[in-house]
């Protein structure tokens, strides 16, 4: 098995050097961060797995966008990450360091033994997998049903479980764990940020449709193409930004306060996968490809 | 790779209503990505709930009736059925974990 990292050890050393330097450097003119300009070739030229490079380029959080996009653009690269050498790694990376590895870890999340019990039993196997142990594929569906029988009753500790329980399953067998993992982890971002409010999936609801009511009226005031650009653009824009200011929500300050307790805790949890994967490409380098389990 | 069923407005009631073994029904569209990227999962949530649990798929370009039924109005959409009733939706990410808790939960209701 070739891994993510293929050709001579001078070469993998040399490409990790440039990896690290460009994510930690924020160097947003790298041809890394080029997406679809030549980043195929990159990783090809470097022998490197194509959606791996990906991975590592999306981990880095986008200047300026919402969290919502800076997850959207995390997930694209990660459903490409085809079982193997790489999704092992990000898996048991994240999962561990989800766990107990960052500032924010979850299982400070979790409070019922049981839960905890649980949540440690399947942490020391990804522990063991990391370590390049050998496990049968039948530990994964009695790691399952023990997960069920623990599962919390608390809210949050419930969405922190759901993270922990989402990397209960092999990962060179079922696609997309790795997935999985990361879209639960935000979502018990999210669990929590709406608890810590008190916003609820009505309060969704409501304000979502606010948000369409008051764009139709201003396609109404100044039918448009949503694409189209210039003097019709701008007069809807401006309609639009009319409606918005004059027609506020009684829900919109909740909802900037659930936004501003998201954006609060998601640099950390980005910062913990981020380590994770280049602690990873570190162990990679240094095991060399073969040994990558 | 596993072989889902197919239902459509005219075999619904037979295909998911009228079925014997609990439904997991998953709305999809063929050029829908995220629906595609669920069928591993779906295929893996086949293996581990065979003989308990029937996948049956159903594309809302072909059976608006049912879409609208169902009040879908973003794919891919998770109902759990049993005894010819909806019991349960599969809400958030639909992740291996979450899919497999809220089949637990059906199963285990009386």
């Amino acid at each position: 098995m070739s891994g993510a990292f293929g050709g001579d050890a001078v070469r993998k050393s040399k490409l990790i050097a440039a990896l690290s330097r460009a994510i930690t450097q924020k160097d947003r003119d790298h041809p890394l961060f080029r997406f679809g300009e030549g980043l195929d070739i990159f990783a090809s030229d470097h022998g490197l797995d194509e959606a791996f490079v990906r991975l590592v380029v999306a981990i880095l959080p986008s200047q300026g966008a919402t969290f919502e996009a800076a997850e959207a653009h995390l997930l694209t690269p990660l459903a490409a990450l085809a079982p193997g050498a790489p999704a092992r790694r990000a898996v048991h990376g994240w999962v561990v360091r989800a766990w107990d590895g960052n500032a924010d870890p979850l299982q400070g999340w979790v409070n019922e033994p049981a839960a905890i019990t649980a949540c440690e039993a399947l942490i020391a196997l990804h522990r063991r997998l990391a370590a390049g142990e050998h496990v049968d594929l039948a530990v994964w569906p009695q790691m399952r049903a023990m997960l069920r029988k623990a599962r919390p009753a608390d809210r949050i500790a419930a969405a922190a479980f759901e993270t922990i329980s989402a990397a209960a399953w092999d990962v060179d067998t079922s696609p997309g764990v790795v997935s999985d993992v990361a879209q639960s982890w935000f979502e018990a971002i999210m669990v929590r940020a709406d608890a810590q409010v008190g916003w609820t999936q009505e309060d969704s609801r409501q304000l979502r449709d606010h948000v369409r009511d008051l764009n139709r009226r201003a396609e109404e005031l100044a039918p448009t193409l949503t694409d189209v650009k210039g003097d019709e653009r701008a007069r809807y824009d401006e309609a639009r930004r009319r409606l918005f200011a004059q027609q506020s929500h009684p829900l919109e300050e909740r909802a900037k306060m659930r936004n501003q307790a998201v954006s609060d805790a998601l640099p950390v949890h980005q910062a913990a996968r981020h380590d994770a994967l280049m602690l990873e490409i570190a162990a990679a380098n240094l095991a060399g490809s073969s040994a990558v389990r | 790779m596993a072989n889902f069923s197919e239902a459509d407005d005219s075999n619904f009631e037979q295909e998911v209503l009228g079925s014997d073994l609990p439904v997991l029904l998953d709305f999809y569209a063929d050029w829908c990505g995220p629906c595609r990227a669920l069928l591993p999962t779906l295929e893996d949530i086949s293996r581990e709930y065979d003989g308990k649990v029937r996948i049956v798929k159903l594309n809302v370009d072909n059976s608006p009736e049912t879409r609208d039924r169902f009040g879908i109005r973003a794919i891919p959409t998770l109902l759990l059925f049993k005894d010819g009733e909806q019991r349960a939706t599969v809400n958030g990410a639909p992740t291996r974990s979450r899919i497999a808790d809220a089949i637990e939960d059906m199963l285990g209701d009386a």
